[in-house]
């Protein structure tokens, strides 16, 4: 068969349409290459003209926005300023209305702009939001104005306006939004962008804007400078963009004209993939379609790794190596992204293999069934080959999701969220797709070995023997292919459980479907997936487990590193940066500059923060005083004032070693000169950075502090336990979980002396620890050692997180399935959903239902009660601090108050371990976390809901949620009292820190309530889908029933075994049916005994004929011989002759009677109508005066039908053309196919048949000839019938005959067709 | 011919397996035994290899030396353990931004327990001329030298 039984026509359209396509994209391509060239050339030639038009177009950008800015900030301001309440306070007495401002404010507060309102004399009345730094009332105008008001990490807009009564100014409102964030610290707490969100300015898309105000000079000379105007008109400061280059620009127009070209090359791989297809789909063997598709898709993909497609047109973080990378396959898996798309391609690869096969499964068989696979040897080697095969994928499915944990960095087993985030979920998917399409493979592996086994075996073999040969083949195959690797990613028992899970997967789809793969369902997707599953999550778990473990060994080893190499380097390169020309820039500004900011920002932006040593930065002028310090994580200041002295010129690195906790620490201190360009020295930095083990673990870096990236990563180290022992003794722990008194016992002590580490499992405190102990090989014996401690995953957790991954896994499959539902309603396609299947429905949604919204609502109030607890566990701590204070300080007037320093105030968080800041009147006095107020993190102002509360309305206690950023927290507030009652300040104490500890107990909470609602959701279904089945379970056996009743099998048993109304039904139901079988029977006896009547009438009627002559002949005979006529031999040859001609019709007879009861073995074959009735016309060669006329249509017409029966048909028919037509004359047969069937004409010249006869002419004994019995057509239409056709005639008398003949063409001819 | 594409095509599966499974074995890094006499010199080598590679934006010139776990950290960009595929990946990333104008080691300390180099360079990004430092870190694993820590400022 080749394309040449596509209509022609339909062939020349395609290829027509090909050619063009292609021709028209390649001009298309031609073009842009044209393009390309002349617009770098056209950008060389006119970069100036380019250039000015883009520094207009930015100019004009970002005033605009600026102004937008400005007016939504007015717009707000005006809406409160106009409240008829605010005027009537101003008019009346402000003084003695402060609650009453502040609630006002508060109600109307905005969360991007915060509000301070003034009385007319420019006094300030009360505010909302975060109050920040204090503005310069010189700068409040009488009409409506803005300035931007600059902080070393913060910068603002200022709007301002006056508020009127009857055009008197009663106030002023000043709305303060957020216009530049200079926090040199991303992560995912806050949000760097301010009103530089609001555009995309530069095509660099990295430090887009920086604003100075004034005369503050611009650092950059490439950058474009931009006035920004106020609202009423002044510059009131500068914005820089980088200035776009000519080589930005040319390769920022070369990347969109690359994206064209992508598509028009993906254009033309289209038509092409077009004309193949069309050109496999009619190709006969299986085998060539199935290589020719695979070749398609694999080449589509790595076209699509060529171009780099999507990449090129969607910048997201998924097809960055950093999630995900591995050098399989050429690049198919580079990132998460290409795992995810090849994922794609591998199952429909395995979709279309899958398709092919059961298309073509009435003819597979058949290619096991030869010579070659017959040969015993041949067969062993194929078989051996094959379950090699197996092993292989199954380890290849292993190295997939063993490379998915080691070769990235997502992080599985985050607790704080039941639903994965959207990486970890896109990994998971792309596993499963893997995971089913090698799991269908092995499926088709192990259903081939079986018909190889079965070939073979050379005897038709008990159905089930060859399956157990195979299984047994392949499991033991499977343990010695275990023993035999070097590194095996599976243990023995896993994969021997695997392969049994496959097996009896493949036999039950054998089982269900009895090698008839036609009627594959929704079931056998569904069996792989939960297999894809069973493999994918333990798997899973496991290589998340050893990972965990070699992350620890990797800690380890970065803490027994030598350090001194690295502190070195480190110190030198935070001293060059923390001196650079930013630095002296800023130095050398303006004098009275407030400098406080100054150590921590160039900390931020310096590695010392990406690195996280502890350390300290402390600035000095060229005169030796302090201007600007910072520290984290060092315990007191060694950097004092050198006043008098002027900083050293030279740099000098010393390094000292002091005892913390028995253990020698690192003490690194360096110094580098501030320079100017002419030389002169205008200040200094000293660094003091230490080592020491436990500053991997940053503890003393707060959370916000942290950068993101580290951030991540660390999520994991801070769930480790840091352990120091000196001779087997505990010195210092990182966990207060973790008693002091522990010890290392001697024979583990002597393991470590030899070994560099090992892992033990121990319990500390009725806790289970996974503790890798280790020492440094700097030291012989292992009198310092070390451990490092995971709290061990139990089955809780282990549970938790599977279940999270099956989530997972079952949401997104009833999401896709609700999907096609949705699709086929829309196409408005019937979906036959069954009875069994609604039910089921009905129950998990009436399980589901309840009990998810029942574990949201108790999660709801499980967070509510948690964070009930927290504040008044915060109540206690006000409390305790609160006395601890006055006992201390006895803090009971202002004076005293205002005594109060940051590093009292440290000393004694650190003996009640509780965090606070103290506020004197409304300002902070002193804290125990400066840092956080050094790094404008908190506001130094006490909170306008707190004044309110606790100055305003003299609560004792109040409690509010801030936030700092999108970090959520909550702080308890009370008042310090003087003497004489009155509140002279404020005691806060923040749950900052302790949100680690609500994440802890939110995820605990999280564990428990989701195992717990995860078991009753998997029972509920369970007996859902028990229910579902026992219900419809009858309705089944009826329909079952039905359709066997319908094909004309009565003999049905009954098999109801309920006692209710669907029992009843069914009982009924089969009385109802061995009543009609009694009754068919009766019928059928009387139809019998009444054909044989007939028949026997028939026989007896036609046996007489002939005998009559007989008798008579004989009897003639006898006479002459009695008579002793002279011609008695005449006579006797007469006689006898007469006999044997009545014997030989009586023979015919008896052959048609036998041919007519006969019914012969029918070989059913596929064949070709036309060729058959070729054939049947060619008996017909001797017959001189008879020709024949054929219009058969040109292409084959294939059909399943026993040939010779077949030719019988014709035969006949032509026979009764004969007949008509008196042996002379022309029959004409046609054919012509009518969609799935074909119509056959014969037509003769004969006399015709009339009405009354055509009625009758298909019954059996019916004949209008004088011999014959009367079968011929009977037989014909039984032949015709029992192939699923039809036969009729048409006929006038006098004119001729015509037998129409209609088949049904087989699929195979139905899809070639198509 | 049908029973020659059968052939054809399981040789085809077998072949792809065995693909896999040695590109499974290809992935991991390629553990040469060197002698201690010689480790001082295999360590040259590695940094020579490093030299060039940054030099010719080549990172598959010393990728082979990358441990199965390697810390990443650079500037402007996230710090993290990565895979040696994904080490390989990202610098790959990283300095296809980054043209390398000079670059050497200026630092070398090659001892038994762990050895170190720091380099220093410039680059030019999006146009702009800056200084580039590497430290990196060699240490010794399950016999052999591997870059454990790659850090770049």
């Amino acid at each position: 068969m080749s394309s040449d039984s596509l209509p022609i026509s339909e062939k020349r359209l395609l290829k027509k349409y090909t050619i063009k396509g292609v021709i028209i994209i390649f001009f298309f391509l031609g073009v842009t290459f044209l393009y390309e060239i002349l617009s770098i050339n056209y950008i060389e030639d006119n970069w100036e003209r380019i250039s000015t038009n883009e520094k207009q177009y930015l100019i004009h950008d970002i005033q605009s926005r600026f102004k937008d800015y400005q007016n939504e900030t007015l717009n707000i301001l005006e809406r409160i300023a106009d409240s008829p309440e605010l005027k009537s306070i101003l008019l009346k007495n402000p003084d003695s209305s402060f609650v009453e401002i502040f609630e006002l404010l508060l109600k109307r507060k905005h969360n991007d702009v915060s509000v301070e309102l003034f009385d007319r004399h420019k006094s300030l009345l009360g505010w909302a939001g975060n109050r920040g730094k204090i503005i310069d009332t010189s700068e409040i105008k009488s009409w409506e104005s803005s300035f931007l008001l600059k902080g070393q990490i913060y910068s603002y807009l200022i709007v301002s306006i006056p508020i009127f009564n009857n055009q008197n100014i009663i106030g002023f409102l000043i709305g303060k939004r957020l216009f530049e964030v200079n926090y040199p610290i991303s992560n995912r707490f806050i949000d760097n962008e301010a009103f530089a969100s609001t555009f995309k300015a530069s095509s660099d898309g990295l430090n887009l804007f920086k604003f100075f105000v004034n005369d503050t000079p611009r650092l950059n000379m490439d950058e474009l400078a931009i006035p920004l105007m106020s609202i009423d008109n002044q510059e009131i400061g500068t914005g820089y963009i980088p200035l776009v280059t000519s080589v930005s620009y040319s390769s920022k127009l070369l990347e969109n004209i690359n994206k064209y070209k992508v598509i028009l090359v993906l254009l033309i791989y289209l038509f092409f993939v077009w004309q193949v297809i069309a050109s496999v789909k009619v190709l006969k063997s299986p085998f060539i379609k199935l290589f020719s598709w695979t070749i398609l898709i694999w080449f589509f993909r790595y076209l699509l790794i060529w171009l780099n497609v999507p990449s090129i047109f969607l910048q997201i973080e998924i097809y960055e190596p950093k999630y995900f990378a591995s050098p399989f396959g050429f690049g198919i898996v580079k990132s998460l992204g290409d795992l995810f798309l090849s994922s794609l391609f591998l199952i429909a690869n395995i979709a279309v293999i899958v398709n092919i096969l059961i298309q073509n499964i009435d003819t597979l068989p058949k290619l096991f069934d030869t010579r070659l696979l017959r040969n015993k040897i041949v067969s062993v080697v194929l078989v051996a080959i094959l379950v090699l095969l197996i092993f292989l994928f199954i380890r290849g499915l292993a190295a997939t999701i063993r490379s998915a944990v080691f070769d990235s960095t997502l992080i599985y087993s985050e607790a704080i969220s039941i639903i994965p985030s959207v990486e970890v979920s896109i990994m998971l998917l792309s596993l499963l797709m893997i995971a089913i399409a090698i799991i269908a493979t092995i499926i088709g592996l192990i259903f081939t070995i079986h018909h190889i086994i079965q070939s073979a075996s050379g005897i038709v073999l008990n159905e089930y023997f060859a399956w157990w040969v195979g299984a047994v083949i392949i499991i033991v195959g499977g343990i010695f292919f275990g023993i035999l690797q070097q590194n095996p990613l599976i243990t023995q028992i896993n994969r021997t459980l695997y392969l049994i899970v496959l097996l009896t997967v493949t036999f039950w789809i054998a089982g269900r479907y009895k090698n008839n793969l036609t009627i594959f369902d929704h079931k056998f997707i569904i069996a792989i997936i939960i297999v894809a599953i069973i493999f994918v999550v333990p798997l899973l778990q496991s290589y998340i487990q050893e990972k965990n473990k070699v992350n620890i060994e990797l800690l380890a080893e970065e803490i027994i590193r030598p350090e001194d190499s690295w502190l070195s380097f480190l110190l030198n390169k935070s001293l060059d940066e923390l001196t650079s020309d930013e630095v002296v820039l800023i130095l050398q500004a303006n004098e009275g500059r407030d400098y406080s900011t100054l150590a921590f920002t160039q900390w931020a932006k310096s590695v010392l923060s990406k690195e996280g040593n502890n350390c300290a930065i402390t600035y000095l002028d060229n005169s030796g005083s302090v201007l600007s310090d910072f520290r984290i994580g060092l315990p007191k200041k060694r950097i004092e004032n050198i006043n008098d002295q002027q900083v050293p010129r030279e740099r000098f690195i010393h390094q000292d070693e002091i005892n913390q906790n028995a253990m020698s620490v690192k003490w690194y201190t360096g110094y580098a000169p501030i320079i100017t360009s002419s030389e002169n020295v205008i200040g200094g930095v000293y660094i003091e950075l230490t080592g020491g083990k436990q500053s991997i673990f940053r503890a003393e870096t707060p959370t916000l502090l942290r950068n993101y990236t580290d951030d991540e990563s660390l999520q994991e180290i801070n769930s480790i336990i840091y352990s120091e022992y000196v001779q087997g003794k505990l010195m210092s722990t990182t966990s207060d979980a973790i008693p002091l008194n522990i010890t290392i016992p001697d024979p583990m002590l002597n393991l470590l002396a030899k070994k560099k580490g090992y892992w033990v499992d121990e319990v500390i405190e009725n806790k289970n620890y996974s503790s890798y102990y280790f020492r440094d090989p700097k030291y012989d014996d292992a009198n310092i050692c070390y451990a490092l401690r995971l709290e061990g995953v139990d089955l809780k957790w282990q549970l938790f997180y599977s279940l999270r991954f099956i989530l997972l896994y079952a949401t997104l499959f009833l999401i896709l399935f609700a999907t096609i539902i949705l699709y086929k309603s829309i196409r408005k396609k019937t979906t036959y959903i069954s009875f069994r299947t609604r039910l089921l429905f009905a129950f998990v949604i009436l399980s589901f239902v309840p009990i998810i919204l029942l574990g949201y609502y108790n999660r709801q109030y499980a967070e509510a009660r948690i964070r009930d607890n927290i504040a008044k566990t915060l109540s206690d701590k006000t409390s305790v601090v609160l006395a601890e204070m006055q006992h201390r300080f006895n803090v009971n007037t202002p004076v005293v108050l205002s005594n109060l320093s940051d590093e009292q105030c440290i000393e004694m968080a650190g003996d009640l371990n509780t965090d606070f800041h103290i506020y004197s009147d409304s300002y902070l006095q002193a804290t125990s976390n400066p840092e956080m107020f050094t790094a404008e993190l908190l506001n130094p102002w006490l909170d306008a809901e707190a004044v309110l509360n606790i100055f305003l309305k003299q609560k004792g206690y109040y409690t509010e949620k801030q936030s700092i950023g999108h970090f959520a927290y909550i702080v308890g507030y009370r008042p310090i009292r003087a003497e004489n009652n009155s509140i002279i300040g404020v005691v806060a104490v923040p749950s900052l820190f302790q949100e680690s500890e609500i994440i802890t107990e939110l995820t605990n909470r999280n564990i428990f309530l989701f195992g717990a609602y995860s078991f009753v959701l998997i029972f509920s279904f369970i007996l859902a889908v028990i229910l579902a089945n026992q219900i419809s379970a009858p309705i089944k056996r009826l329909k079952k029933a039905t359709q066997l009743i319908a094909a004309g099998k009565l003999d049905i048993n009954d098999q109801s075994d309920r006692h209710d109304e669907l029992g009843d039904l069914e009982k009924a139901f089969y009385k109802m049916t061995t009543e009609l079988k009694a009754v068919q029977d009766q019928i059928i006896k009387a139809q019998r005994e009444a054909a044989w009547k007939e028949m026997a009438k028939q026989v007896a009627h036609e046996i007489k004929n002939p005998l009559t002559p007989i008798k008579l002949s004989i009897q003639h005979l006898r006479q002459a011989y009695e008579d002793g006529i002279e011609d008695f031999r005449a006579v006797l040859h007469r006689v006898s002759s007469a006999v044997l001609e009545q014997i030989d019709t009586l023979s015919r007879i008896a052959s048609e009677f036998s041919n007519f009861a006969r019914m012969p073995d029918r070989k059913l074959e596929l064949l070709d109508i036309h060729t058959n009735i070729q054939d049947t016309i060619s008996l017909f060669s001797q017959h001189k005066n008879i020709s024949f006329e054929t219009a058969l249509n040109s292409s084959a017409a294939l059909l399943i039908a026993d040939k010779e029966e077949l030719q019988r048909a014709f035969i006949n028919i032509i026979r009764n053309a004969i007949q008509a037509m008196n042996e002379s004359g022309t029959i004409g047969i046609s054919t012509i196919l009518d969609g799935r069937f074909i119509k056959i004409t014969i037509t003769d010249t004969g006399s015709g048949i009339s009405e009354e006869i055509k009625s009758r002419i298909f019954e059996p004994n019916f004949s209008t000839k004088t011999d014959g019995m009367g079968l011929g057509l009977s037989i014909v239409k039984k032949t015709i019938d029992d192939i699923s056709g039809t036969i009729s005639i048409e006929s006038t008398a006098g004119k001729g005959t015509s037998v129409i003949i209609r088949l049904q063409l087989s699929d195979i001819q139905t899809s070639l067709k198509s | 011919m049908i029973r020659l594409f059968t052939m054809l095509l399981l040789a085809l599966f077998f072949g792809m397996t065995l693909l896999l499974f040695s590109q499974e074995e290809d992935a991991l890094i390629s553990k040469k035994k060197s002698e201690t006499d010689q480790a001082i010199k295999y360590k040259t080598t590695m940094i020579n290899d490093v030299t060039n590679g940054i030099l010719i934006n080549d990172m598959r010139m010393f990728s082979k030396y990358f441990a199965k776990q390697v810390y990443v950290s650079l500037n402007r960009d996230e710090s993290s353990v990565y895979s040696s595929n994904q080490t390989l990946y990202i610098l790959q990333n990283y300095f296809s931004s980054r043209r390398i104008v000079n670059f050497e080691f200026s630092k070398i300390n090659i001892s038994e327990l762990t050895s170190y180099a720091i380099g220093e360079g410039t680059v030019k990004f999006r146009g702009i001329q800056e200084s580039i430092n590497i430290y990196l870190t060699i240490s010794k694993k399950d016999g052999n030298y591997v870059i454990t820590q790659i850090k770049v400022y």
